[in-house]
This record gives C-alpha cells, structure tokens and sequence, in this order.
C-alpha cells in the first residue's frame, strides 16, 4: 500500500472540514474491509486518510417505535447482526447480515462502509432498499437525505460527494409484512453472485393477497435493482405458481446480470428466477404468520 | 510517522509506525510476533486472525493505526506461560493441527467465538470459523477440538 | 486384516510432536525467517506467454536507492538448465519466455516496498510469438507453437529417463504399456464402450505461500532455506544449474512447512540464491517471498488432464480390454511432471484384473506455468476418467456398480499390466467398508422436491515409486535421548511424529525421548525426497535398520559390563538388560565415562551412531511393453462412496455424507492417518470436484485471489456426522510392521465418487470438473 497523511478525527465537523479541505484526494476510513483491500491493490491510492472509527457518536443502533431504525456510520455488520431489536422488528436485516462474508469481517467492517463501497454485489444495500432506507450525507454546510435505493449510481460509484461523510442510515418502521434475504454464492463467503431481497405484506383478511411488495435484486447489474414490472405485476393480487412465476421472469428479464467468474449471465438469469420464487414464498410465508 | 500506543498480551507498547502498516505487519514483523501469518493479504484466508478488543478481526485488514489505545491478543498471549489454553490443549490432542499455517488464526477465530458463545453448536462453530480456510484437515478435527471445549 | 500384536508406541494415536509449537505460535516458518542485514527480493515476469526477450534494460532499478542486486537470465546467472528428471529450465529465462508470469529479472532491496518499486523500472522489450494453450493442439504434430525446440539436447536424468515423442515436437514424456491384445480383447467383447474425461488445472493452494532465504557463509558457500519438500533434489538443482558441486550448497528445511502436496518446485530457491551471489562484495541474505497471487498464478499447478478411455467387457461384467490414452496438459517446463506424465498410468495398471491392456501416456507442453505434479501425482485424474467409465459400464450393464467392482477388482498375486504381482491389496475389503457405511442400495429422499440425492462409489489405488532410497542416522545420547536424523519433511503430514513413534518402539523409550533434527543436508543424510506417499515405508525401512545398527553398538559394548552376549541383550527405558534376566542391567549412562574438564565420552566408536539406508531397487519398464515385475515399491488402495444432494433448480450439490476407506498397511499412528483422510476428501476431493479451478484467458490466470479461487470452507463439507473415515491394515511384507502410506492415497478416487452420486441423483454424467452449479443446471436443461 502506498503511503498517506492519517487524520484521526475526533468528531463528525472535524472529519468533514478534513474532507472540504482535501476533496478527492482523501479518503473516510471506517472498518477498512473494503477501502483497505483496495489499497494493498493500489486500485486506489488516497494521498489523505480520515479516519473516523474513534468518533464514539457515530456507534450506535437506535430504534423508535415511531421513528424506527437508525444505524450510525460506525455500527458494524456483527451488532446488526446480532442487535435483539433488530432481530425482532426488521428480521431481513439480521438475517442479511449473517450471511455476509465471515464473522472477523463483520466485526470491524461496518454497514454504513459497505455501502460507500457501491458494490453492486453488496448484501447490504438490496435489504435496504426494501425496506424503503435512506442515507443521511453529511458535508461541511449540512446534510442531505438520499433514499438508498437512489444511493448507488454506477459500478463502485454512489451519490456520495466528495466533501461528504454518510452519518446514518435510517430506517422507517415495519409496520406490516416480513421480508427475506437469499443470497446465491459459491460458498457461503463469498460475495453474492445473485442476491434478492424482498419485503411482502400480504392483506390481513385475504392472506394470499398481496398488498405491497418490494423486490430487490443484489449483484445482477451495476447497481442493486428493484424489479419495478414484478412487483407491479404482484400487488394487489393473489400470489399464486403462476403468478409468482411470471414475476420471476419479468425480473429475470429486468435484470442486467454480466458473465464472469460466477457464472454465464444466461445461468444468472436462471438463479434470479428460483430466488424471486423462494424469497417471495419464504417471505410469504413470515409475513402470513405475523 | 504516527506514534501507537496499544496493549499487546496484556503488555503496553508504544511504536513509531508508518500509517500504511497494517495490524498484522506491526505484530509479526515489527514486533516479531511471527504466529500471526500472512497467508493472503486479502482478508479471505484467516491466517492473520487476532483479537482486537476481545473480537476475532482479520488483522492484514486492519490499519495499525487504528487500534490506538485498544488491547490486541495474538496466539502468543493465549497460553499463561506453559499451561495451554483448553483451545490450544484440544488442538494438539485431537490432532487439529497438520502443517499449523492456518492454526495461530483458527485458535483465535475459535477463541473469539467461545467468549461470546461458551457452548456452540457445530453449525455455530462451523459458520464462526468459515473465514479462516485451511488445506491441510477438511476442518473435521479442528471442529471437534472447538466442540470439545464448548461443551465443558 | 488387522494385526493384534501389542505395540507400545506404534498403532497409537498420540497427538503430532510438534503441535505445540504450533498451537503456540512459537513454530518459524520459512516466511517468518529473518536474518541480520537480510534483504528483500521480488520477481519481474513475463506479460507474454510466448516471446522472444529482446532487451532488458535494468540501469533505472540499480540505480533506485536501496537496490543492493539486480539480475536476469544472463550466462552469469544461468549458465546451465535444471530439472526433474529433465534439464529444460533456467533459474530466469533466457531469450524465450514461455508463460505469462515467467520470471525474467529480480531485484533484491532493503525493502519488500523498495524491491517492487525496482521490479516496476526494469524495461524488457519482447516480440510476441504464437503461443499454444489447449492440450489438444499442443500435442499436435504441427502445433501452432513450440516451446523447446533444441529439446532432444536436453540432459535428462539417467533414471527413469523422459522419452520424447518422434513427430510431436512438444511432447516431453511418453510412455506406453502394452498387455495382451487390446484389439483382440474388444472383438471379444460384448460391448465396448468408449469415452473421453477432462480434469481442469487446479492449485495445490498451501496455506504458506512459496518462499526461499539464501545467503554466504562466512567461508562463502551457498546455505538456502526453503519451502520445498526435497532438500537434496533441490541442492542438485540449485548445484547443476551453476555448475558447481553439490558440496557447495547447503539446503536446510525449516522445521515448518505449511504445506506442500507435491506443489514445491525450486524457482523461489534459485532465484534467492542467485541474488545472493550477485552481490559484489560482503553479500546480504536475501529472502524471496510468492505473494498469494504470484503463488496461485505462476506456481505448479496440478495439470490439465485428458483422459480417452475404451473398454470392452462381457455381458456378465467381466473386463476384457481396456485401451487408454492420457495427456497431461503442462506447462512451459516439466519440472516433477516430467514423471507425473508416465506415472498416471500406475493408477489404471493396478486398479482391475484386465487381461489385454493398453495405454500410452503423454505429457506435453503448452504456454502456461508449469502444471504436473501435485498429491496423486496424475493418478487421480486418470483414475478420474477409469472410475467414471467403470460407472457408466455397469449402469450400461444393468449391474449394481458395486458388484461390478467387486468382481473386477485386482487382488492379492494377480498380475497388474505391468505383469507385476500385487501384494498387499486392500481394494476389495476398502470397498465392502465403504458400501456397508454409506448403506448402500438404500436410497434417501431429499427434503424438498428440488433436492434429489444419489450414492456414488469410487475405487483407487496409488503406487509409490521406485527405485526408491532413504537414509536415516540415529544417535543415542548418553541420557538415553534419541536423536532422529533424517531428510524426510514434515509439512504438516505428521512424519516428525510416525518416524518418531518408530524409534520410540525400537529403543522401547517415551515418544518424548526422541528428537527429531529438521533436514539439512549438512547434518542429515540422503532421502530421495518427501513425496510419493513414501517416508513412512522406505525412510520407516531406514530408520529400523538404523536403530539396529545403533542397538549392536549399544550391545556391543555393554556386553563386557553385563558379562553376557550381545545377542543375549535387550533395551528398553534407556536401559540396557539381559533378556533372560531382567535384573542384570545398566543405564546406556554406564556405557560412557566422565572426562577431566569435559562431559562424557566412550572409550571407542566415537558415538552410538546407527545409520543405514534403506534401497528399495525397483525393475526397469520394458520401454515397449512397460513390463516390469516391480515398477513399484508398494501400492495403497482405497475406496471411497459419496451421497450428495443436487438442488436441480440451481444445480447447487452438497455432499451430505461420504466415506473413505483408505488401506494404509499398518497405521503407525491412527490420528495423523484420519487427519489426511480427512483432509484428502474435504479439502481436497470435494475442491476439486465442485469447487475447484485455474479459469484462464490465452495464458493468464483469471482467478488469482483466494475469492475466486474457491477451497472448500468450514460450510462446504459435511457435517462431523456425515463423514466417515476407515482405515484398512492390509499389511505389506516390505513395509516396517507392515505399513504403507497414506499420504496421497486419500483424494485419487474422490472426484468419481461425487460424479457418480451425481449421476445417481440426476441421471446426468459428467465427463470433466469441477462440476460446477451451472453445468448441471445446463446439462438438466438439455435432458428435459
């Protein structure tokens, strides 16, 4: 790894005057997973490294009824993970996360980090997204509310400007349905080669209906994609085969998948169908039992 | 230059470090700590596993820098003196270790995980130590030493 | 067949003597070296998988601050070839390169940082020329490329010579059996069946990645340390290609290894010491370290194989004829699969009774790094495709494939192709185990209608080679402490401990009471090397001859304290006694005497030094025919039967049980024997057959990085109750106590299990792997 000037920053004003003041020649270093790995690369070679891991408010998982859930920059994969609330009130988080990578990962690397990465094989940023999370972007004259589904805008490239730090994510309340988390890979650590995640609520009188429903796609295109036509397609009706059949191949159709090293980008389109089939049922199937 | 103060096996060091030097460098080459390997430097094989502040975290991914103030316990600081830790007693006795590239790493992944779960089932020690690859056991020894001592 | 003698150190399963070090972290590897003054070396390589090297210009990297060598493939650092068995390689290229990743320069520098700034500076021109990558066409008789053109000049090794092929020009070995009448047997035949199997190239993937530390002593000879599994084989190559004598060249294994699995050739050890003699004046250590990406992009690979097989049987399943071709798809220099390209054909000559056999055996050269030997050594993939057909044959034949083996499978005093007589053969017994374990016939239903599950079974058998030599030096000390000197490298196999149980039942003392030196060819003495499955039978034969020598001189002198015959004399506990008289004894203590001014000595012979070789003399092959009554010192069988779990919506398998039974001879220590059974199958086995591959692109390797490049991990194995590992004493006459090995027997039938459990579950055949999700969901597709 190239050498650097390392600011330790003891609050969020300090870490973002930093930013101000160097642009993008410097770099926000929190858990370091992704920002490092890329580093002993030399893909990238920031000449400053701000590190905020030190500032204690910006740890935390808070919850409200009202509210719901903000995640603060620092919280890491492992107290999501692990976090009772969470775990109880937004299932698809905890079970997204314990899918991820492996446990000295998630112990440093944090969730916010994994997002500014704007990996599109990222597990993180599809279970946000459906769950309607937004980011909170915050510069030196302020901060901005971005809508994570709105996050990512190409590969490896987010709506984050270079004089902002992510502070928070937040994440309204679940009033009703459930959501899943499936995540295809060739072995359980590894980065995702589909990824779906998807939120149902299903109507309270007519448990095969579907009232709403999201449906994300991790790891098929450059960035997550919700497969808008699918789920437009399912709300408001009775989820039966063929309909949940029907809203697979219009994802697998909507769907952007590459060939590489996990495989043909015909056989992606294959596995996008079978996880948009069990994810909805699996999630179904929670939400009916709400 | 930056200046590190942290506790390394319960002993405090103070370093001049360059910032670019990784957690698992300072260990092995600066502080001669040479049980925490590099095997990848990517962060997928596990061999440079430590605990930082009681967590298993993968040290060749860590800034030195970073852990300011923070206590980091390596293999050498798991034995108290000759006794071995019941980690490191189960390991050699259920012949868990072949070539001991990946064990400094697995022992403390293992470590890690017993402090937080004290009785683990075998999925719960298999999905704790799926970071942490070895080539030499298929990992079924290895299990069963974590196993045999969750379930004191 | 299990023996029942009482041993007191020998069948038991004491934990390996140096875990501690290792549990501890207080172990030194080879990559953990560092010596004062020590300097850091990196490697310039090829971009091109075939050019011509026009010019190097290296004056920006000498010139760069901290830069204390530079070298490349001049006269003065390469003036001769080395090689296995076949002299085709420099310690740098000189004017051709042959694989993308071929190392043309290196620097040594105060800094690793330093050393990969230098490397970046160094320019080299080329002039591309075609390259061959498929093994097809490299093996062709106009190949698109020739990689060693001046090749028939080459010096090769009088042992086990290469044998060149006449019309292709890129062949580096050849060989052929020939038994009965192949042809004659297929007219015979009620049906013939013929098919061709693939294995992809996979890595070794040692958790310690390849490293070498070379310096001068104070008297300037070359001393080297390294990752490598053959110190003399190494300081052979490391003296021919100077041209200086051995004796000038001291090779030392640390006493760690991480790893090997035959995947350790020499390039790490030449180019560090070639560094080292580049320095001018007052040289500097210098330590060559393979990052994980070097190692896994331009180290030894296990090789592409092709495998056309056709056998002809008869409507009751008897085998009539059998007729194969392998090609072992190399790479750009031979180095140990010189030998990897003829000794695959050990795996099928010994597998079944086959009255007319015929096979030939190539390796040839393609533009890649170079790719062969690797635990099995080429065994595994033919057995791949024999262990296949042999499926497809039976399920042809209505016949349970079980059955089939059974019926076929070679036994004690058949006749293998080579017309050697079998002795010590475990096959049938290793199958029955493995039937009764994973019950066989009875199928299970998957949990969901999605997963389908099926049962595979899998014969093998590895040979270990011969000729074959190994020496081992035994000193008793006078507090009794054994001291064990042998050249076999313990890297993570567990040979410190099995030779050290040996000794420990010879002189009847604690395990503990034996120490063992790490190889270095200044202090122990000659072994061939540490592969083949080999130490425990010939460096086992060593070291009892050894400790026999050692236990005359013992006797020898106590007899005049004792009063008795020397042939009257037993030790044990570090004492000397008379058989017939227990009581009558002295310490091996009393057999020294204290010196004015020093310690203790004896007053003739120097020391209590045993020592001996053990030669195991095999026959030459015929080179038309392969006929030999023992191209072989032994051979070890197994059996191994996977049940697996196909998701045929994703074409996701899991292997939710699998059974080995491994006949090892006497297991001289049943814990170390189930650690490589366990990890041969989960590691390995199931690597190469789900996970497992090199994917390149004209030469370069997409897949460098442990993210891509796939071993299994805790989640990718069965669980502890899934798995089963048994272990067969089938006894060898040769073998000390009757013991074998075990070292690669483990994985040469893994892949064909899995297949054929596949089939079983999916009705789909597999003729290459890694049988990846995406080919079965594919070959599903098109069965439909």
């Amino acid at each position: 790894m190239d050498s650097f000037e390392y600011f330790r920053t003891r609050n969020v004003k300090e870490a973002c005057a930093l930013l101000s003041q160097y642009g993008e020649e410097a770099k926000i270093l929190a858990g370091g997973q992704s920002l490092v790995t890329l580093m002993k690369q030399k893909l990238v070679s920031p000449t400053y490294i701000i590190d905020i891991k030190g500032i204690p408010e910006l740890d935390y998982i808070r919850y409200d009824e009202a509210d719901g859930l903000r995640i603060g920059a620092l919280a890491t994969h492992r107290s999501l993970e692990k976090s009772e609330i969470v775990k109880d009130k937004f299932f698809i988080l905890a079970e997204m996360e314990s899918s991820l990578a492996s446990v000295p990962v998630r112990n440093w690397g944090t969730v916010v980090g994994n997002l500014c990465h704007g990996d599109p094989a990222s597990d993180v940023a599809p279970a946000l997204i459906a769950l309607g999370a937004d980011a909170t972007l915050t510069g030196k004259e302020g901060s901005r509310v971005v809508p994570v589904e709105d996050f990512f805008t190409d590969y490896f490239e987010t709506a984050v400007r270079p004089e902002e730090i992510v502070t928070e994510i937040h994440v309204p309340p679940v009033r009703e349905g459930e959501g899943c988390y499936y995540k295809f890979a060739h072995r359980a650590t590894d980065l995702a080669a589909v990824g779906m995640a998807i939120h149902v609520i299903m109507d309270p009188v007519d448990r095969e209906l579907c009232k709403d429903i999201r449906i994300v796609m991790g790891s098929v295109g450059p960035t997550p994609l919700r497969s808008k036509r699918a789920e437009d397609f399912l709300r408001g009706e009775r989820l039966d085969e063929k309909r949940i059949e029907e809203a697979a191949r219009l994802s697998s159709e909507d769907a952007e998948p590459t060939t590489d090293i996990n495989g043909s980008e015909d056989y992606k389109r294959e596995i996008i169908k079978v996880l948009v089939r069990r994810t909805i049922k699996d999630a179904a199937v929670r939400a009916a039992q709400q | 230059m930056e200046t590190l103060n942290i506790t390394v096996n319960g002993e405090a060091i103070e370093a001049q470090i360059d910032p670019n030097t990784t957690l698992q460098k300072f260990l092995h080459d600066t502080l001669g700590l040479t049980g925490t390997k590099e095997g990848c430097g990517s962060g997928m094989c596990g061999c440079c596993t430590v605990l930082l502040e009681g967590k298993a975290i993968k040290s060749c991914l860590v800034l030195a820098i970073q852990t300011q103030g923070m206590t980091v316990r390596t293999i050498e600081g798991l034995a108290d003196g000759e006794t071995l830790d019941p980690l490191q007693k189960a390991f050699v006795e259920k012949g868990a270790i072949q070539c001991g590239y990946c064990t400094p790493g697995m022992i403390m992944s293992s470590k890690g995980l017993l402090e937080e779960n004290p009785n683990p089932s075998e999925q719960d020690v298999r999905s704790a130590l799926s970071g942490n690859l070895c080539r030499c056991t298929g990992y079924h020894k290895i299990v069963e030493a974590v196993l045999s001592v969750g379930h004191r | 067949m299990v023996r029942t003698e009482e041993y007191q150190y020998l069948g038991k399963p004491i934990p390996n003597v140096n875990a501690v070090e290792k549990a501890t972290g207080r172990g030194k590897y080879c990559t953990d070296m560092e010596l004062p003054r020590m300097l850091y070396g990196k490697v310039k390589r090829s971009p091109y998988a075939h050019a011509r090297i026009l010019s190097i210009d290296t004056s920006k990297a000498e010139s760069l601050s901290g830069v204390k060598a530079v070298i490349i493939g001049d006269e003065t650092t390469c003036p001769f070839r080395y090689g296995s068995g076949l002299e085709d390689e420099h310690v740098l290229a000189r004017d051709k390169v042959l694989f993308i990743g071929d190392p043309v320069a290196a620097v040594a520098a105060e800094s690793e940082e330093i050393a990969e700034e230098a490397v970046d500076l160094i320019e080299v021109a080329y002039e591309e020329f075609p390259a061959v990558f498929d093994g097809d066409e490299a093996f062709r008789m106009d190949p698109p490329a020739i990689l060693h053109e001046d090749l028939k000049n080459y010096k090769t090794i009088a042992s086990i010579p290469p044998r060149f092929s006449e019309n292709r020009p890129n062949v580096f070995n050849y060989f052929r059996v020939r038994r009965g009448d192949a042809n004659k047997g297929f007219e015979e035949a009620d049906q013939v069946f013929e098919d061709r199997y693939e294995t992809a190239m996979i890595h070794h993937v040692q958790m310690e990645p390849h490293c070498a530390v070379a310096m001068l002593d104070e008297k300037g000879r070359i001393v080297v340390w390294g990752t490598n599994q053959k110190p003399y084989g190494i300081q052979r190559n490391i003296a021919e290609a100077r041209g200086i004598p051995l004796s000038s060249v001291r090779m030392i294994i640390p006493a760690h290894l991480g790893g090997g699995f035959g995947g350790r050739e020499p390039k790490m050890e030449q180019i560090a010491v070639s560094l080292v003699l580049a320095q001018k004046s007052n040289p500097r250590p210098v330590k060559v370290r393979c990052t994980r990406e070097e190692q896994l992009s331009c180290t030894t690979t296990r090789a592409r194989y092709i495998v056309e097989i056709k056998t002809g049987v008869k409507k009751d399943g008897t085998i009539v004829a059998n007729d194969m071709r392998l090609i072992l798809v190399g790479g750009a220099y031979s180095g140990s699969g010189y030998l990897t390209a003829r000794n695959a054909a050990f795996g099928p000559c010994a597998n079944y009774k086959i009255p007319n056999f015929s096979l030939d055996a190539y390796g040839v050269y393609t533009n890649q790094r170079p790719c062969g030997s690797f635990r099995g050594f080429g065994n595994a993939e033919a057995l791949w495709g024999l262990e296949c057909q042999m499926d497809v044959i039976a399920k042809g034949l209505n016949m349970d494939p079980l059955e089939f083996k059974l019926k076929n499978c070679i036994e004690e005093g058949d006749p293998n192709a080579f017309g050697e007589r079998m002795h010590s053969v475990g096959g049938k017994e290793c199958l029955q185990a493995v039937a009764e374990a994973i019950e066989w016939g009875k199928k299970t239903e998957g949990k969901k209608p999605h997963l389908k599950r099926g049962k595979g079974i899998a014969l093998g058998n590895k040979y270990s080679l011969a000729p074959s030599a190994s020496a081992a030096i035994v000193k008793v000390h006078e507090d009794g402490l054994v001291e064990l000197r042998t050249s076999t490298v313990d890297m993570g196999q567990g040979s410190s401990t099995a030779l050290s149980q040996m000794v420990a039942e010879e002189f009847k003392i604690p395990v503990s009471r034996v120490r063992v030196l790490n190889p270095d060819t200044d202090i122990t003495p000659f072994d061939q090397a540490t592969v083949s499955s080999r130490s425990t039978f010939n460096m086992g034969n060593a070291i009892r001859k050894a400790c026999q020598d050692a236990k005359e001189q013992i006797f020898a002198l106590a007899s005049r304290e004792l009063g008795v015959g020397p042939e009257e004399l037993d030790t044990a506990d570090s004492r000397v006694f008379v058989k017939q008289d227990a009581e009558r004894s002295m310490h091996i203590r009393d057999l020294f005497i204290p010196m004015v001014l020093a310690g203790y000595t004896l007053k003739e012979g120097g020391e209590i030094l045993g020592k001996a070789t053990y030669y195991q003399p095999g026959v030459p092959t015929d080179p038309d025919t392969g006929a030999s009554e023992k191209p072989a010192s032994f051979y070890m069988f197994v059996a191994q039967a996977a049940e697996v779990e196909v998701d045929i919506e994703t074409g996701k398998v899991e292997v939710i049980r699998f059974v080995t039974a491994n006949d090892c001879g006497k297991a001289i220590n049943p814990l170390i024997v189930e650690g490589q059974q366990e990890g041969g199958v989960l590691s390995m086995g199931i690597g190469s057959s789900l996970l497992e591959e090199v994917v390149t692109d004209n030469g370069l390797m997409l897949n460098p990085q442990l993210a891509d490049y796939r071993i299994p991990t805790t989640l990718d194995c069965p669980v502890l109750s899934g798995y089963k590992g048994i272990i067969m004493e089938t006894p060898h006459r040769e073998g000390p106590w009757g013991a074998k090995g075990i070292g690669e027997g483990v994985m040469v039938a893994s892949a064909p299990a899995i297949a054929n459990a596949i089939h079983d579950a999916i009705g789909v055949r597999f003729h290459d792997i890694p049988i990846t999700p995406e080919k079965i969901l594919w070959a599903l597709r098109a069965k439909a």
